[in-house]
């Protein structure tokens, strides 16, 4: 672990795209995926996070600097994560969530989880197989059948648009 | 984006509320077996943070409207009207008629129970459109108290009843249990107390809470053991209280004259007060209040009254009338979190082979039969 005296210990991350991003090691160890690194004594030079890119880096490593700023204070941190995520579309939310399980960020997951859920809320099939890129393996006579099931749950959803 | 692993996709859907998850059935072969897995459908019922609905029904309860607790978001204090997003009619629902609500109610399921002794009572879930009737009972008795729980060390739900009955010349509170795994009644010990009015119990976190006279009676539903809460010292004369559990919170609303209502939270088993409410607000009537919600993280407390709602914020004591769009003229309401709980043949068969016993199980004829009767 860190030094305990001294200035903080800041850490280099590398993103599968060879940005490097400074942060400060009491931020980055939200990360348990780092923390082990960290622990096992591999964080001298570069951390290279090979799956998460520089543009989902960045925004995670704001969210470890404004998150490990607020004093241990569970609603506050809420709030926070509540407007961290605010104005994130679905394509960064979703890059974010596999960042999140990557990084073994389990606050971080919960919220972007969450999040996208919420997302989802009103939305049709149509939208969330063309935002998740999964494939209809249904056949159409099978699909009218699922649907038949709980039919009623298709009131209400908003129109199959983009967004 | 399809490089989403299934695991992580099984994490989103646990926080996508009921309806929507149904619906997401038809998305491919995959979610439908996530979503229709048993393991998965616990724990979406019984995870707190997925998302609940304001549950709204005419007076006649043939209609239900559910509104998204996101739309009474406010943070303008230039406006004292909050107009939300219209009601979204919810589940044109098989029941030709619900009781007024509050109900009974645990995790996404409601208990339809009733004081006359001619209608079948039954565990009902709107969003599944499922029933479980419950078995008959000999009815030589006066119903006090009711209420339907969870108790998570038997994954089994359970639905109390509370009559005082004659025993031996001596007024008792006979308590009686019944298991939806079992589909049978049983009877435990005596509640200690009867109830200023008959209550539908109060579920949080494996116990049952009711409102007695001087005290607050609680039923842990794994021991099925009653315990006595004291009320908060120097509560002074409320004429009337009530409590509800908001937020994850057993709630006592304490009400006085001048149109306050005094609301306290229990937290670490002590009660806290929570707000101050009233005086200042309405004009002298009384409009029955209620609390229906309380929103822990923004320090909000959503109040019903007898023609409307206010949104209490606590800190600054301050609050403001919320309109909604397209509401009944009279109506009912509560606060309800969905879930895909099955209450039919699916679930019989998932008694049948995790309990190993035979028994005899109602299906879908009997849910005619309920049909019939309310």
């Amino acid at each position: 672990m860190a030094a305990e005296t001294g200035t903080p210990t800041t850490l280099t991350l590398k993103s599968n795209d060879d940005e490097l991003f400074s942060v400060a090691e009491s931020a980055a160890i939200l990360s348990v995926t780092i923390r082990n690194m960290v622990e096992d004594g591999c964080a001298g030079g570069v951390i290279p996070l090979d799956n998460v890119d520089g543009k989902t880096l960045a925004s995670v490593i704001t969210y470890m600097n404004g998150i490990s700023a607020i004093p241990a204070d569970e609603e506050k941190k809420k709030s926070y994560r509540d407007k961290f995520l605010s104005d994130k579309d679905f394509e960064t939310l979703a890059d974010m969530v596999l960042a999140a399980n990557y990084l073994n960020m389990s606050c971080l997951m919960d919220a972007v989880s969450a999040k996208i859920a919420q997302v989802m809320e009103k939305k049709s099939v149509g939208w969330v197989r063309r935002k998740f890129g999964i494939e209809n393996d249904y056949t159409p006579e099978e699909e009218a059948a699922v649907k038949e099931e709980h039919k009623w749950t298709f009131e209400g959803v908003e129109t199959d648009d983009d967004n | 984006m399809s490089d989403i692993p299934s695991e992580l996709f099984r994490k989103i859907l646990l926080r996508v509320p009921a309806d929507s998850l149904l619906r997401f059935s038809t998305v491919c072969k995959a979610w439908r077996a996530i979503i229709g897995d048993a393991s998965f459908i616990r724990s979406h019922a019984t995870n707190q943070s997925s998302s609940t609905t304001l549950v709204i029904a005419n007076s006649t309860g043939t209609r239900l409207f559910s509104l998204s607790p996101d739309s009474l978001d406010y943070n303008n204090d230039a406006h004292q009207v909050i107009d939300v997003m219209p009601l979204r009619t919810l589940y044109r629902t098989c029941v030709p008629r619900l009781p007024a609500l509050p109900v009974a109610s645990c995790n996404g399921l409601m208990l339809l129970s009733h004081y006359d002794v001619d209608k079948i009572w039954a565990v009902f879930n709107p969003v599944m459109q499922d029933f479980h009737e419950v078995s008959e009972f000999d009815h030589d008795s006066r119903l006090i108290g009711t209420g339907l729980g969870y108790c998570s060390a038997s994954d089994d739900y359970k639905v109390v009843r509370i009559d005082e009955i004659l025993r031996h010349g001596k007024i008792v509170y006979r308590t009686c249990i019944y298991s939806l795994r079992s589909g049978f009644w049983k009877v435990i010990n005596d509640c200690p107390s009867d109830f200023p009015w008959l209550s539908p119990g109060v579920y949080l976190n494996g116990a049952l809470y009711w409102r007695s006279w001087d005290f607050v009676i609680a039923l842990d539903l794994k021991t099925e053991n009653y315990d006595k809460l004291p009320l908060p010292p120097d509560l002074g004369k409320p004429f009337e209280t009530r409590v509800d559990a908001l937020g994850g919170c057993l709630i006592l609303s304490c009400y006085y004259m001048m149109n306050r209502i005094d609301g306290w939270m229990m937290k670490d088993c002590e009660w806290v007060k929570l707000f101050t409410f009233g005086e200042g607000y309405g004009s002298g009537t009384r409009w029955n209040l209620r609390p229906v919600a309380y929103f822990k993280s923004k320090g909000q407390v959503f109040l019903l009254h007898d023609s409307g709602f206010f949104m209490l914020d606590i800190e600054r004591n301050l609050a403001k009338n919320v309109t909604i769009d397209g509401l009944p003229e009279f109506f009912s309401c509560q606060f309800f979190p969905g879930s895909i709980l099955p209450l039919d043949e699916s679930y019989a068969v998932e008694v049948k082979s995790s309990a190993g016993t035979k028994r005899k199980r109602k299906k879908k004829t009997a849910n005619k039969s309920f049909l019939r009767v309310l």
